[in-house]
């Protein structure tokens, strides 16, 4: 177990690196199912399992081709999308995968400066960590 | 090395362009006109899967010609040069060059005319 540098972690939709990222993020949220009762004397209490769990994985960066910007515009939203850590995070090298939602995608670009992108996928059904 | 290279790139670009000599170190004695390639600083501007730099780079013009009009001449020549122009930055990808601002100013000596310019040049390499 050790801290590593984030481009070490390497982000891939549907089997292929996504180019020019600067900056990645998973998010996983669990909702919360609340059960509290008169039986709780006032004191919140929560069901021991999540009503629903969320992985939303964002990146940004220069944008450097229009792989995303065609898959976000022609339809083909939905791919696999792994995110993969290297070893010494832990023990093995860990990969996040499962299938994705493209629910954004940006493109801005300055008369100055390099064009950035960034983009936001969802998971949709089982997301396996191995 | 990455600022060498945006240095020789930059010089083959102006001295190209324009019609007054463009130096790097400067002889005792070299006769105004001239230009003069100066300090660049180096930031970087990298992704995942490459390096990148974002430099800027000062270019000095100097003259001893009576009012501004020679080294205002001669800097607009260098913005025409370098102002969104394309460099060829041997191994390395070349992605924009945009002039920040520009300014002259008289020397103590009361006849050196100093024109300053900066340039922001970014680029890449895979």
């Amino acid at each position: 177990m050790a801290s590593f540098i984030g481009r070490d972690a390497i982000l891939t939709w549907n089997a292929v690196a996504i180019a020019g990222v600067k900056t990645k993020g998973l998010t996983i949220a669990n909702s919360s199912i609340d059960i509290t009762s008169g039986d709780d004397s006032g004191i919140r209490t929560l069901l021991a399992e999540a009503g629903e769990k969320t992985v939303d994985i964002t990146c940004s960066g220069v944008a450097v081709d229009t792989a995303l910007l065609e898959d976000a515009m022609s339809g083909s939203v939905s791919a696999v999308l792994s995110l993969a850590y290297p070893a010494g995070f832990d023990t093995l090298a860990t990969t996040v995968s499962g299938t994705f939602f493209m629910s954004s995608f940006a493109i801005t670009g300055e008369y100055n400066g390099a064009a950035t992108f960034d983009a936001t996928f969802n998971s949709s059904g089982a997301i396996t960590i191995a | 090395m990455s600022a060498l290279e945006l240095q020789k790139a930059i010089y083959s670009k102006l001295s190209t362009d324009l019609t007054v000599s463009v130096l790097d170190n400067v002889p005792s004695g070299t006769p105004y006109p001239y230009v003069v390639i100066g300090d660049d600083t180096l930031n970087d501007s990298s992704t995942d899967d490459f390096i990148g730099f974002q430099a800027t780079v000062t270019i000095h013009s100097w003259t001893d010609s009576e009012g501004r009009k020679q080294v205002k001449t001669i800097q607009q020549s260098i913005f025409d040069s370098l102002n969104r122009c394309t460099l060829s930055i041997s191994g390395f990808n070349f992605v924009s060059c945009t002039q920040e601002y520009s300014e002259t100013m008289l020397e103590a000596d009361g006849i050196t005319r100093h024109g300053i310019q900066r340039f922001r040049v970014l680029y890449d390499k895979s």
